[in-house]
């Protein structure tokens, strides 16, 4: 029996392996297309975060003394410095040549104008006027930082001027007028006080941790199914199965030895998922960025070793409750083209009840949670979502259910597989064709 | 004791009789041929023997054993090659024989190998993968692996189907030294009477699922007074009604 098992595992690990069709979606989307998409993305934060450091050119055209007083400011230069952000004087130039200069220049990020009439405005308790130009090369990225840094620029100067305005009326501490109130906002989870880590920066982050948890779970389910539902029909569609049946060997190691061969396979193929995702997701965030605050979350919403064995045998199980019913489905299939059509009528309910359980079903006050807990698709996610959570009870309970539904369900393929239903039953799914 | 002993069976799919009362023997190192028109229950008989299918109704027994009780161990002494059989197109010729043989029973799994390498006559194609192979060489191969495990009942269902006529004679030269050196019976469906003739020591002709005649082709051609097995085939379906 383990010999023949081990055969027919390896004849279904080089067929897989060779077919072009299938290495696509295992290798070439993961570990090529999404790094690539990654490397990317990190080039494009790279040149934002460069483009946001750089110099900002001033003409001021003041007649009073408000203008220059706020832009020598001391604490305004400190407020630059601390941006990035490097002031260029432009003196004895007019507007029109400072804009060329700005246009010609590819070193200033935008050009700030205080005009003649700043300080009457102020003196006369009018809104004062500045203007604010900025030249784009190209779209994208670099407007949007160049956007960001002249607006940072712009409320440093409003902040400082409507400091030294108050100053002016007598206030020893301005800051205190200006901005009376200083917020620290901390989140409690699971007994845990994360101190000044707002609520819904915290939820975000474990939204995103939820989200790729699943997308993960759901992509080894999909590419597994799909392995299995391929290597069934095709045995049909290669006209191997009649031989294959007449074998001395029984029909439980035949099945047994193609859900071993998809899963080993699926584990690769999900591993490499998780490579290339983790790649594309850590681009967004470059490590030198990662607050203090990201990291407490993070190890809060780590999952300890237990947590980790008892989610690992629960995918497990699921995994090959899910391939049994996939074994049965793609069993009644004429060819592979069927197969895939029918899995996917099947599956597309149960993958979104799966999604929307990665948000919601955590809960175990929803009324979603067991139902979907004992549905061999959608139990892996929530899963994931109660072992994050650090709730094992509801998971081991149900890989009990688990279990007896693999058994059941393994022995309804290797029944079908032992009749001969198996070679009679035909189900033929193809889209229908344009005349 | 008999290959094969069929008494009649009878095999019905939902409201079609596929098999109806059909019963045959066939002796150890005897080629018994399943001749018919398309439809006459020749893949469903063969099926049967091969344990892929059950009889409705009637006795089915290979060497002794019985085709619904003692199907695994039928399985061990028979080797089956459906009419349209394909293989492992990702595969290379020697891989596919390799992993037919470790499931086939056999305790010399390399010997096996090389036996079906030298009957397919496939030489180094052997080492390329089957989607390269043309529709002969896979026949080939595919007669070769159901020859390969020595098996005392050889079940093949139209072995020259799609090959020219270089390859037919080769597969038929292959079948009949097999049944010569080891002694083993074979039953073989056809609608080549020139293979019937060549390879068979007796046939059956049937037709909507009866049997219409039986004999060796010498004494068919006899009774029905014919110079070659066609004629007989033709004059026996004619005979029975359904093609006049």
């Amino acid at each position: 029996m383990a010999k023949e098992l081990l055969e027919v595992v390896k004849k279904e690990l080089k067929e897989i392996a060779r077919d072009p069709r299938l290495l696509l979606g295992v290798l070439l989307v993961p570990l090529i297309i999404l790094p690539v998409m990654g490397l990317a993305m990190r080039g494009a934060m790279e040149t934002f975060t460069a483009e946001r450091r750089g110099y900002v050119a001033v003409l001021c055209l003041d007649r009073g003394g408000w203008g220059s007083r706020v832009l020598e400011d001391a604490r305004f230069r400190e407020g630059l410095a601390e941006l990035g952000v490097e002031l260029i004087e432009l003196r004895g130039v007019t507007l029109s040549e400072a804009l060329s200069m700005l246009e010609s220049n590819t070193t200033l990020s935008a050009l700030l104008v205080v005009p003649e009439n700043f300080t009457e405005s102020i003196v006369n308790m009018d809104r004062a006027k500045v203007e604010v130009y900025v030249s784009l090369k190209s779209i994208g990225l670099a407007g949007m930082s160049k956007g960001a840094t002249i607006g940072s620029v712009v409320d440093l100067l409003k902040h400082r001027l409507s400091e030294l305005l108050v100053a002016d009326l007598g206030g020893s501490r301005p800051s205190f007028f200006v901005d009376p109130l200083e917020p620290i906002v901390s989140t409690i989870y699971r007994g845990r006080t994360l101190r000044g880590v707002r609520p819904e920066a915290f939820a975000g982050l474990a939204s995103s941790q939820a989200f790729t948890i699943s997308f993960v779970m759901l992509a080894l389910l999909v590419l597994a199914s799909q392995l299995v539902a391929t290597s069934i029909a095709s045995e049909r569609e290669q006209k191997t199965l009649e031989a294959l049946l007449t074998l001395p060997v029984s029909r439980a190691t035949i099945i047994a030895g193609k859900l071993v061969g998809a899963m080993i396979v699926s584990v690769i193929g999900a591993a490499g998922f998780m490579l290339g995702l983790s790649f594309y997701m850590s681009s967004f965030i470059p490590p030198e960025a990662a607050s203090e605050a990201a990291r407490a979350v993070s190890a809060v919403l780590s999952i300890p070793v237990e947590g980790y064995v008892l989610l690992a045998s629960s995918v497990l199980l699921s995994l090959v409750a899910s391939l049994s019913i996939v074994v049965l489905l793609a069993s009644l299939a004429e060819d592979v083209r069927s197969a895939q059509t029918l899995l996917s009528l099947v599956f597309i309910p149960l993958f979104l009840a799966a999604l929307v359980a990665a948000f919601t079903a955590a809960d175990l006050r929803s009324p979603l949670t067991w139902p979907l807990l004992i549905v061999p698709f959608t139990n892996p996610v929530v899963s994931a979502m109660l072992v994050i959570n650090g709730t094992y009870l509801p998971v081991a309970l149900s890989m009990v259910a688990l279990l007896v539904e693999t058994a059941a369900f393994i022995y309804l393929a290797a029944s079908f597989y032992s009749s001969e239903k198996v070679l009679v039953v035909r189900l033929k799914l193809r889209p229908r064709r344009e005349a | 004791m008999d290959a094969v002993d069929v008494r009649d069976l009878v095999k019905v799919f939902k409201r079609v009789v596929a098999v109806d009362h059909l019963s045959f023997n066939v002796k150890q190192g005897e080629v018994f041929g399943l001749i018919g028109p398309n439809g006459a229950g020749k893949t469903t008989t063969l099926r049967v023997l091969a344990t892929l299918i059950r009889p409705s109704s009637g006795s089915v027994k290979v060497y002794g054993l019985d085709v619904v009780r003692e199907a695994p161990a039928i399985r061990r002494i028979i080797s089956y090659l459906p009419e349209e059989a394909g293989a492992y197109n990702n595969l290379t010729g020697l891989e596919f024989l390799r992993f037919m043989a470790s499931l086939s029973g056999v305790e010399d799994v390399e010997g096996a190998v090389a036996r079906a390498a030298e009957l397919s006559g496939l030489g180094t194609r052997l080492r390329d993968k089957i989607k390269t192979y043309s529709k002969g060489m896979k026949r080939r191969l595919l007669v070769a692996r159901a020859l390969m495990s020595r098996p005392r009942l050889a079940i093949l269902d139209e072995p020259t189907s799609g090959l020219d006529v270089v390859s037919a004679a080769s597969v038929r030269e292959v079948i009949r030294s097999y049944v010569e050196s080891e002694r083993a019976a074979v039953v073989v469906s056809s609608h080549n009477m020139l293979e019937v003739e060549y390879l068979c020591d007796r046939v059956v002709v049937m037709d909507k699922g009866r049997k219409l005649v039986e004999g060796s082709p010498k004494e068919l051609k006899e009774r029905f007074r014919a110079s070659n097995l066609e004629e007989v085939f033709v004059a026996a379906v004619r005979g029975h009604g359904s093609h006049g």
